[in-house]
Order: structure tokens, then C-alpha cells, then sequence
């Protein structure tokens, strides 16, 4: 006899529109020298680093190798109808709400990922662009498909001069290393408290 | 016979904020579905183990017994992914002294958990994104009931930057005397093991 139970925590998953891939009619948004979009964050917003720095994170759980960088832009409701795979929301949140993409460095995992690693949402992640070696600190905010890796948020992708197009499509064939540390979610950013106007 | 309940919840924090128990067959254990997902011993009331230690963010879980009492899967969705965890016990596998031996003779039985690791799904990922164009975006996938004490078919839906979308179906066979490879997370990866992957 099988028994099976089937929870449904909410019904529907997302409706997803048909792509666009014109390259043609894509418009450079992120990151590198000469961008020039409203989505760039400037350091210090976002998540900032960890407090501690990355002798607070210890030992790195996940380790992607190098991958290919692809962007995830959900959460940042501008790139409706730009990105054909785009969502409102986010598996993590920040105070209540999805983590936008253009604001947060983040990182995606997959469920199995995270689970084989020990790795939360919200916990902190590295990302390194393996052609230029820029680095930033990002956290774990979105849950992906299976055998995914190097799927970053728009922020994270500035961050490490990674370019892509407005339909999400990175701009030649960049790579990326991805480590997360587990069990650090609770460590908080270091950004700089802000300055109050006189 | 099939037993299939399923429970809409319309608020996630509603959903989590009760147990849900799916008993075995045999009625001797429960997977409780609640912030975590955990295999309890109903006559003891004893966690066996945490088969997941986070929801948080799932959309979906599907939880299905094996009709020996001996295996349970289940598949955790998530709006863009999924994964396949599972349990089992090797009770049946013990000699006469080696429960005469056991501190806990009448204990309750070793359990252990797997999941199902990604690589396990990577050539039919990749043959799918060269067919469908495009990366993969996000997939989901149910069970389609035991064919075996052992085995049990998966079906699932990929979706693909290019906008389209594929079923494909495996079995899941358990090989439980393999020797796993015990992850950070607790989980024996190499138990389970997905074949006969077709596109559909």
C-alpha cells in the first residue's frame, strides 16, 4: 500500500513568459567601466560584508568551481517584461520582502545544494569574477534549479565587473567562482551606520 | 491501494504553523511535516532524524512511503528548483544477535537520510538545454508511485531561457547497500540514484 502526502504550501508556481532573446533590442545594464545604469549599486549598499570579515565566516561549505556567471534578476521589479525568466520574488527575503537584484548581492543555490552543504538562506557567500579577480561578499537569498551554479544577482554582477544585457544575458562568456559558508546568516554587515543631516 | 491527501494551505506561516504527519503503512513512523521535516517514531515519540532542516521558501513538499515501511522519499519544490531527499532503515538487515547485542534491542530502528545530488541529473539537464535552447531556469518535480519496494518514478518539468519547456520522467532506485558519501549536511549522497531518464 503507499501512502503519499502532498503539502501544498501555496498553489501555482509562477507563469512564465515566453523569452525575447533579440540580442538586438537588449540595452547594456550592469556593471564595468562605462556603465551607466541606475541599477549599479555603489559599495556599501545592500549587504556590505560581514562583520568580522572573512575570519568571522570560517571555512568556505560550498564551492561552485568555476562556472559560468548567469544573472538572476528576480526581485527587482524593473526588469519585469526585460527578463523573460523574471520573478517578484525571491526564496530569501529582506525585511519582509523579496531581495531586489539590482540593490543586494546575492547568490543562488539549489535546494540540493544547500542541503548537502549546510547552507541557509541568508548566509554568506564570495564571489569572484576568475578573469579579473575582483571579489564581493554576497549572501545566499534565492533558491535555483538542480545542477545550477554562478547565478548571481544584477548587484553581485556589478560588483565584479560582470556586464549583462537587459534581458539578463550576460555580455560574453564570463566565469565565476561561487563559495558559501554555512551557518553565518546570523553575522551581520558592516555597513557604515548613516549620517545624520544637521 | 493509494492514499493521496492533499492539503492546500492557503498562507505558507498557516501551513507551517501545524504538524502534519504522514504515517508508514505500517503506522509505526510519521514524516512530520513542519518547519523542518522530521521522521518520528510514533510510539516513542522520538526524532529519528531531520530530513530537512529548512522550508523555508518552499512551495511544495511531496512525501511518499515505500509499501515496506522501510523507505520514505520526498521531494521538496521551491518556485525555480526542487530536490529529492530520502530515509531508510537497515533494521531488517540486522541479525538476531545483533539485536540481542543492541543497547536498545526494542529501540527503535536506524534510519538514514540521502538526498539526491545534482550531478545525478546533469547529462539530462544538458541534453535538454542543447534540445530546448537556452539554460535551464527552473524545474519541479513529483513523484508517479512506487513501482518497487525499491524504486520509484519520478516526473518533473524543466523550463529554459529560450521560453520553453520539457516533462521529462526517471526512476529513483534505492541502493542502500552502496557505500554513501556522507555530505556536511548528514546526508549518505550515493543511496539513491536516478535512471532510465527520458524526455518527454
Amino acid at each position: 500500500m503507499e501512502r503519499s502526502l502532498k503539502i501544498v504550501f501555496c498553489l501555482g508556481f509562477l507563469a512564465l513568459s515566453s523569452c525575447d532573446d533579440d540580442d538586438s533590442n537588449a540595452t547594456l545594464l550592469g556593471g564595468g567601466p562605462g556603465s551607466s545604469d541606475l541599477n549599479n549599486i555603489a559599495a556599501g549598499d545592500g549587504f556590505c560584508g560581514p562583520q568580522g570579515g572573512s575570519q568571522a565566516l570560517g571555512p568556505a561549505s560550498f564551492n561552485s568551481g568555476v562556472t559560468t556567471a548567469k544573472i538572476d534578476t528576480d526581485g527587482n521589479p524593473l526588469m519585469q517584461g526585460h527578463d523573460a525568466t523574471w520573478q517578484a520574488n525571491t526564496s530569501g527575503h529582506v525585511n519582509g520582502q523579496p531581495v531586489n537584484s539590482a540593490q543586494y548581492a546575492f547568490v543562488v543555490m539549489s535546494p540540493s545544494q544547500m542541503a548537502a552543504d549546510h547552507v541557509q538562506l541568508g548566509d554568506w557567500a564570495m564571489v569572484t569574477n576568475t578573469a579579473t579577480g575582483q571579489q564581493t561578499y554576497a549572501r545566499v537569498e534565492d533558491v535555483g534549479p538542480e545542477d545550477g551554479s554562478g547565478e548571481i544577482s544584477q548587484a553581485a554582477a556589478s560588483e565584479v565587473g560582470i556586464q549583462y544585457q537587459s534581458n539578463s544575458f550576460t555580455i560574453g562568456n564570463p566565469s565565476v567562482d561561487v563559495v558559501a559558508y554555512g551557518g553565518t546568516a546570523s553575522i551581520q554587515g558592516d555597513c557604515p551606520p548613516h549620517v545624520a543631516l544637521q | 491501494m493509494k492514499r493521496t491527501l492533499l492539503i492546500t494551505a492557503a498562507m505558507l506561516m498557516a501551513a507551517l504553523s501545524q504538524a502534519r504527519d504522514v504515517r508508514s503503512p505500517d503506522g509505526k513512523y510519521a514524516v512530520r511535516a513542519e518547519q523542518t521535516i522530521t521522521l518520528v517514531d510514533l510510539k516513542s515519540g522520538q526524532t529519528l532524524l531531520v530530513l530537512s532542516d529548512n522550508t523555508t521558501g518552499a512551495t511544495r513538499v511531496e512525501i511518499a512511503w515505500a509499501p515496506d515501511s522501510r523507505k520514505v522519499a520526498m521531494v521538496e519544490n521551491y518556485p525555480r528548483g526542487s530536490a529529492v531527499f530520502a530515509a531508510w532503515t537497515d533494521m531488517q538487515n540486522q541479525t538476531l544477535l545483533d539485536q540481542a547485542m543492541s543497547s536498545h534491542p526494542n529501540g527503535p530502528a536506524s534510519w538514514h537520510k540521502t538526498l539526491q545530488a545534482d550531478a545525478d541529473e546533469s547529462s539530462i539537464i544538458h541534453r535538454a538545454e542543447q534540445q530546448f535552447g537556452g539554460r535551464l531556469v527552473s524545474e519541479n518535480r513529483v513523484f508517479a508511485g512506487w513501482i518497487s519496494s525499491d524504486a520509484i518514478h519520478v516526473k518533473g518539468e524543466m523550463h529554459f531561457s529560450s521560453g520553453k519547456r520539457c516533462a521529462y520522467q526517471y526512476t529513483l532506485y534505492f541502493v542502500t547497500n552502496a557505500v554513501g558519501h556522507l555530505d556536511r549536511g548528514g546526508y549518505e549522497e550515493g543511496v539513491i540514484i536516478g535512471r532510465d531518464h527520458k524526455l518527454l
